[in-house]
């Protein structure tokens, strides 16, 4: 096997929530608003995506143990199409991370460092993910068990103070047009609940495999809480003027102020915002990496991480000429690729890798019924 | 300034080629022509984005393949935005 390095189920766990929650909880609330108007809040709950690709992922991997997914592929599908759809999906994960760079560095760029070139900041944010993804998952899981409890006490740090400034009346009407657009309105958020097939990965990789499950179930349902509570928070604060704002959950930190003592507390939010977008850019970063070697054959990663983060740079780059651009393949084009690499290609997989399972389970039963035949005559 | 910019690329991926080349064992052939391949896609990648940073990239390619889709998906949502 290409890494040596062992994880826990729980640090899978935290891993994927760190990999899902940062750039979810910045831009989700404003273009889930487009749709979902005051019921934007329920949208996190109707996570169809993720349930599906955990399902499937969980039961490929039940299936075929230790394999990854590019491997999975290649003893479903063959070796030639195996190794074609590997190399599809280590060049889609490059692009998808050099989205999530690009997004890190315009926000890092519009809203703190305003002099400072784009390229400064996503090269060095790449830099450092070079070098933790060169000491394999082991150090990214430990990355993502260093930071969540981080994680959390900014995230409340910068939810508790905004309590008292809450109106419960923007949230009303619930439901007011029916349950339909807070539906419409989770389209986009499908994207974050897909990103969870990240997973397929890295499961090879986790030692204790009778603790997977629950794990990773709880990991949902810790993205979908937390979605909930940043969008419920948003909506409460800020009402009508959540689509107005590109991030509008930097609005809620800026906002706070306590006795005119604390202040400018979004400087918690850009700490938050860097360390996991850093957890983030890892986990892509790797999986890219990993797919890159499995889908050619090599037998080791690492002199591969460097020449990739280069491109990863370049991409980030190449993905549009400018934020607005982007933002508006997000919200469209963009979800319906993700959707079909990160949920239909692997529910194909599981369909085909059923009909193999099941064919081979019934021509086994009929050689059993034969040989009892046999026997008994 | 286009000249200095690909100069500095080029100082970036030698090292990177060097360095790594180095710590790679002599029957690791495989990994050293992954790692120059993928060095030279990058560089001649950021050679051509120096020179026009608009060139189409893989978000036109998306776009273009899921056009229909979307328009659909624009058209349903704009639809319903419309009902009282």
């Amino acid at each position: 096997m290409i890494e040596k390095g062992k994880i826990s189920s729980y640090q899978l766990g935290k891993m994927m929530y760190l990999a899902i929650i940062p750039t979810a909880i910045l831009t989700s609330p404003g273009i889930t608003f487009q749709y979902a108007r005051q019921d934007l809040w329920i949208s996190p709950l109707w996570a169809f995506t993720g349930v599906i690709v955990v399902l499937v992922i969980l039961r490929l991997h039940h299936w075929f143990p230790g394999q990854s997914f590019t491997h999975i592929w290649e003893r479903v599908a063959g070796r030639t199409v195996g190794r074609t759809i590997g190399a599809i999906y280590w060049i889609f994960y490059l692009y998808v991370n050099g989205i999530i760079v690009r997004e890190y560095g315009e926000f890092i760029v519009g809203a703190f460092l305003l002099n400072t070139p784009l390229i400064v900041i996503t090269g060095s944010i790449v830099l450092v993910c070079a070098m933790a993804v060169r000491g394999g998952v082991e150090i990214v899981g430990r990355f993502a068990d260093l930071f969540l409890p981080a994680f959390i006490v900014l995230f409340l740090l910068i939810l508790l103070p905004i309590i008292p400034d809450l109106n419960i009346e923007q949230m009303l009407p619930v439901m007011g047009q029916g349950i339909m657009p807070s539906i419409t309105g989770s389209f986009v958020l499908q994207i974050w609940f897909s990103e969870l097939m990240t997973i397929s990965y890295l499961l090879p990789y986790v030692h204790d495999h009778d603790k997977t499950g629950p794990s990773i179930w709880l990991t949902l349902i810790a993205i979908i809480l937390t979605l909930l509570i940043s969008n419920l928070f948003t909506l409460l604060l800020l009402g009508d003027l959540t689509g107005s704002y590109t991030f509008p959950f930097l609005i809620l930190a800026r906002y706070i102020n306590l006795q005119d003592f604390f202040t400018h507390l979004e400087s918690l939010f850009m700490a938050i915002w860097v360390l996991c977008a850093f957890v983030k850019i890892c986990v892509f970063y790797y999986v890219t990496v990993l797919g890159a070697a499995q889908s050619m054959g090599l037998s080791d990663y690492r002199p591969i991480v460097w020449p990739l983060g280069f491109l990863l740079t370049v991409f980030s780059l190449w993905v549009a000429p400018n934020y607005q651009e982007l933002a508006h393949a997000i919200s469209m084009s963009v979800v319906f690729a993700m959707l079909t690499m990160f949920l239909v290609l692997p529910v194909l997989l599981w369909f085909i890798a059923w009909l193999k399972t099941s064919g081979s389970r019934r021509s086994q039963r009929s050689d059993d019924a034969r040989s009892l035949r046999g026997s008994s005559q | 300034m286009e000249f200095a910019t690909i100069l500095g690329i080029a100082v970036v991926l030698v090292t990177i080629a060097v360095f790594e080349g180095r710590q790679l064992r002599a029957h690791q052939r495989r990994e050293r022509y992954a790692m120059i391949t993928l060095c030279i896609l990058g560089g001649i990648l950021a050679a051509m984005l120096v020179y026009n940073l608009e060139m189409p990239g893989p978000t036109q390619f998306i776009e273009t393949v899921y056009r229909p889709l979307s328009e659909a998906f624009e058209q349903w949502a704009e639809e319903r935005s419309l009902q009282p």
